[in-house]
């Protein structure tokens, strides 16, 4: 059973003309629905109901609250015009896993597949300014977990998030993105054509009403969300005060499995999920296939890993990368080729997914 | 009596005729000066009157007119004085007027009656010349820069009194002796690619960049050595041909910037406004309508170092002569077309700290995305498709530096470049352009054919990398250019595979 429109008009408007949180609104939604259907219509008289569910300074607030309201206008306006499912607590279609975490949002803003919330789901997230490693391990295990037909979760954040988005549409998945702004807004905004696809493709969803910008705090209080409708949190790399590192700290508090992709020793874009790893030794994992055995399903069968024939010159760069990255002109020395044959080999390489080409004319192997 | 000289002037780089007539009368005492004088001009009768008492001529009270025709065009600068001053000689019978029409005369006076240097000699003297004028009367000063005009029978002037007893034929003056163009060979900026220790891969592109007029960003940290390779760049340029150092000297003899001494540009220029650099001081224009220093650079090197600290109206302007290679400086009352065809070189730092990428962890990057992204974007899209080659500078080791290995001087570039750049030349003998990056796209698909391996390896970069439309076309312009370097007829796979090494890096820019 699905929400009536007057009691998710009741909802919004206890969010924005009486600016209540997910706490105390959840506090009020243990009232019969017929009784939070009639509060808005008159916020005064509903003192003593809302007192016996939420406590005397909640009353006073709603009982304060003026009947119209412009960001309750507006919130309902834009859930018009943008199509927005609203999704209420106790809801069909209200996902069960956020129903067993601390503080559950009491309503979801949805645009999209709202049906993804009940699939499994797993969160991949992380540092904002990944190594190019970093990146590419969000991407390489979010495109595996995606293609076994889990649900990629996560901020739309630059950076790591972003690239778990995206590997998960590029296989062909399904993702979901937990906003941490209303609904419809894009934060940040270079990722508006990510949220255009994974609206089309995917779902966005928020506990926010439509038109709430973005601020701080709120992201925090978004990431239990991320975890609460996940089965596990993927960390592939994370900084030492990196937000991946609440997501980890719900997740552990929600029961979820913590995985985390070890980094580089002295690496500072991996301290944080270094951490995390030394604490937690059993969370490490190499290999999309640790997490797939960890949760009870099989790989996909591997494509047979294509031998590449590799010259002379490319067998020497190939190993000499292996140890870490070299500058153009150590490569040079050690090939003893010309400026003009080693710039080819190097774009060769590139091509043929082997090497990348870093900073300051460096080279690194993937 | 009237007394008619014949006079010149500019308009831009083109010089136009004046008659400068002076009539003298009996009546109140006056020097009206008509036809349009601007102030310079005006001024002429104090220093006229001057000049010609401190020569011991005459100058008692008369009433004088000086008309300059034709009337209806502003006339600007100081070289009227001596036509003037010869114009009221002649008027009131001092000197003889028989050979007065003999000559075009140009000069400013001191007020002991000597005669000092003047701008714009070389362009006024061509355009007479080819009007069908030939002999001249012109500062002394101004005589190395006139030697070169070889049609033209120069008589270099010290003071009044020579030229009158000249024009009396009481003294000979040799005409100046006729002096042949040879480019100097020399490097006048003292950088050579033989003090620039490692940097194999900038240098590499430093070749690539002039041997086919690409434009070039050169983009690292600080101090990694940006603004030391592009001083290079003149050394391993092509010595200047006569039309061009004719071109160029012409233009900076407008401006007033050459040096009488050596009397014609030689070395190919490189400018280097700062970054403060005005839209006018840049471009062009102004009150006097003056040349900027996109054309002071014609045939040389316009080097905008630190680019995105320059105002972005600015280098939007910049656009027009990188397409056209002339710039159109316009003013109230006309419009001047000065030549603009110069290689851009750029420097720019990684972002606005200048340590982005570094591993140094004494210089760590402290700028956030947003703040990088808008710094780079301050070189707008339309500019970045006139710049072919993206290099990154980064710095030396410290062992490097000291280390005595020889590297390869500018003069053993610089052979290598001209052989590339006479491909060049025979090559578009017929399609009035000089070198690859001047393309259009129906040239690229004329001349830059693929084989079916390279054809392969650029599909496959295409992909790889995210490519442009704008960023192929980019590509088989440098990728052509490597080729000539090889003296290769068809373009080969590596060259493609090499040129993809200098496309741009930052995914900012093909976005």
């Amino acid at each position: 059973m699905n929400s009536s429109d007057a009691f998710i008009k009741a909802v919004i408007w206890l969010q924005t003309a009486a600016g209540l949180g997910s706490g105390t609104l959840n506090r009020i939604l243990t009232l019969s629905r017929s009784a939070v259907e009639r509060i808005p219509s008159d916020p005064a008289g509903s003192y003593a109901v809302v007192k016996s569910a939420a406590g005397e300074r909640t009353a006073q607030k709603v009982s304060a609250a003026p009947t119209d309201d412009d960001t309750y206008r507006r919130a309902l306006n834009i859930i018009a015009v943008k199509d927005i499912k609203v999704v209420c607590r106790g809801d069909a279609d209200y996902p069960e896993a956020l129903e067993h975490i601390d503080n559950p949002p009491p309503v979801l803003y949805t645009i999209g597949d709202k049906s993804l919330m009940k699939s499994r789901c797993i969160a991949v997230v992380g540092s904002r300014s990944p190594t190019r490693q970093g990146e590419k391990a969000a991407h390489s295990f979010s495109e595996v977990l995606a293609k076994c037909s889990l649900t990629i979760v996560s901020g739309l954040a630059r950076g790591i998030d972003a690239a778990a988005h995206r590997a998960a549409l590029e296989a062909g998945g399904k993702t979901i993105a937990v906003l941490a702004t209303g609904v419809d807004r894009v934060y940040p905004a270079e990722n508006r054509a990510l949220y255009e696809e994974v609206a089309a493709k995917g779902l966005l969803v928020s506990e926010y009403p439509p038109g709430t910008d973005a601020k701080a705090y709120r992201f925090p209080e978004r990431n239990r969300i991320v975890s609460g409708i996940s089965e596990a949190v993927l960390i592939p790399e994370a900084r030492e005060k990196s937000g991946a590192l609440i997501t980890a700290d719900c997740a552990i508090k929600q029961g979820k499995e913590l995985f985390v992709v070890p980094s580089a020793v002295y690496s500072e874009h991996g301290r944080g999920s270094n951490r995390l790893l030394k604490e937690l030794q059993g969370a490490m994992v190499l290999s999309p296939d640790d997490i797939l055995e960890s949760l009870g399903l099989y790989s996909a069968p591997a494509e047979a890993a294509s031998v590449m024939e590799l010259d002379v010159d490319e067998e020497k760069i190939m190993i000499r990368l292996g140890l870490g990255n070299a500058h153009f002109e150590e490569l040079l020395a050690l090939t003893g080729l010309k400026v003009s044959e080693l710039n080819a080999l190097l774009t060769g390489m590139e091509i043929k997914g082997l090497i990348y080409k870093a900073e300051n004319n460096c080279y690194g192997v993937y | 009596m009237i007394a008619t000289v014949k006079s010149y002037a500019l308009d831009g780089l083109k010089g136009y005729p004046v008659d400068v007539e002076v009539d003298t009368q009996k009546g109140i005492a006056s020097f009206d000066v008509v036809g349009l004088p601007s102030g310079a001009v005006k001024e002429a009768r104090n220093r006229v009157r001057s000049a010609i008492r401190n020569s011991f001529f005459d100058f008692t009270a008369r009433r004088t007119t000086v008309n300059m025709a034709p009337a209806d065009v502003r006339k600007e600068g100081s070289a009227f004085d001596f036509p003037i001053a010869v114009g009221f000689l002649a008027s009131t019978e001092q000197i003889s007027s028989a050979r007065l029409n003999e000559f075009v005369m140009l000069g400013e006076l001191s007020l002991d009656g000597s005669l000092r240097k003047i701008n714009g000699v070389l362009p006024i003297l061509i355009s007479a010349v080819q009007a069908g004028y030939k002999k001249f009367m012109i500062p002394a000063e101004n005589a190395t820069e006139a030697a070169f005009v070889t049609e033209a029978e120069v008589y270099a002037v010290r003071n009044l009194s020579d030229a009158a007893a000249f024009l009396g034929n009481i003294v000979q003056i040799a005409p100046v002796e006729h002096r042949i163009y040879s480019a100097s060979g020399q490097n006048a900026y003292g950088a050579d690619l033989k003090y620039v220790k490692g940097q194999v891969v900038a240098k590499r592109a430093l070749e690539i960049a002039v041997a086919g007029g690409h434009n070039l960003i050169l983009c690292g940290q600080a101090g990694a050595g940006k603004t030391m390779l592009a001083k290079c760049i003149p050394s391993i340029m092509p010595d200047m041909t006569f039309e061009e150092a004719v071109e160029t000297t012409k233009i900076h003899s407008v401006a007033g910037i050459l040096d009488p001494a050596e009397g014609m540009i030689k070395t190919r220029p490189f400018r280097t406004p700062h970054h403060t650099a005005s839209l006018f001081s840049l471009i062009g224009g102004g009150s006097k309508s003056t040349a900027g220093e996109v054309s002071l650079a014609h045939n040389g090197v316009l080097f905008l170092d630190e680019m995105p600290e320059y105002n972005k109206r600015t280098l939007e302007t910049l656009r027009q002569p990188l397409e056209d290679g002339v710039v159109t400086v316009t003013r109230v009352a006309r419009s001047i077309e000065y030549p603009a065809r110069f290689m851009l070189v750029a420097s720019m730092n990684p972002c606005p700290c200048g340590n982005y990428g570094s591993s140094d962890p004494n210089k760590r990057c402290t700028c956030t995305y947003n703040e990088r992204k808008r710094y780079i974007g301050r070189i707008s899209g339309p500019l970045l498709d006139r710049i072919d080659l993206f290099v990154t500078v980064d710095g030396v080791e410290y062992d490097e530096l000291r280390n005595p290995q020889h590297e390869e001087s500018s003069a053993e570039v610089r052979v290598r470049v001209a052989a590339a750049r006479d491909v060049q030349r025979r090559r578009f003998a017929a399609d009035g352009i000089h070198t690859n990056a001047e393309m259009t796209n129906a040239q690229i698909e004329k001349y830059c054919r693929l084989d079916a391996a390279s054809e392969k390896l650029l599909a496959a970069a295409y992909s790889k990398f995210g490519l442009s439309a704008r960023g192929v076309t980019r590509l088989l312009k440098v990728a052509r250019t490597i080729a000539d370097l090889q003296c290769r007829r068809d373009i080969a796979a590596s060259d493609v595979a090499e040129a993809v090494q200098y496309k741009a890096k930052e995914r900012f820019y093909d976005e």
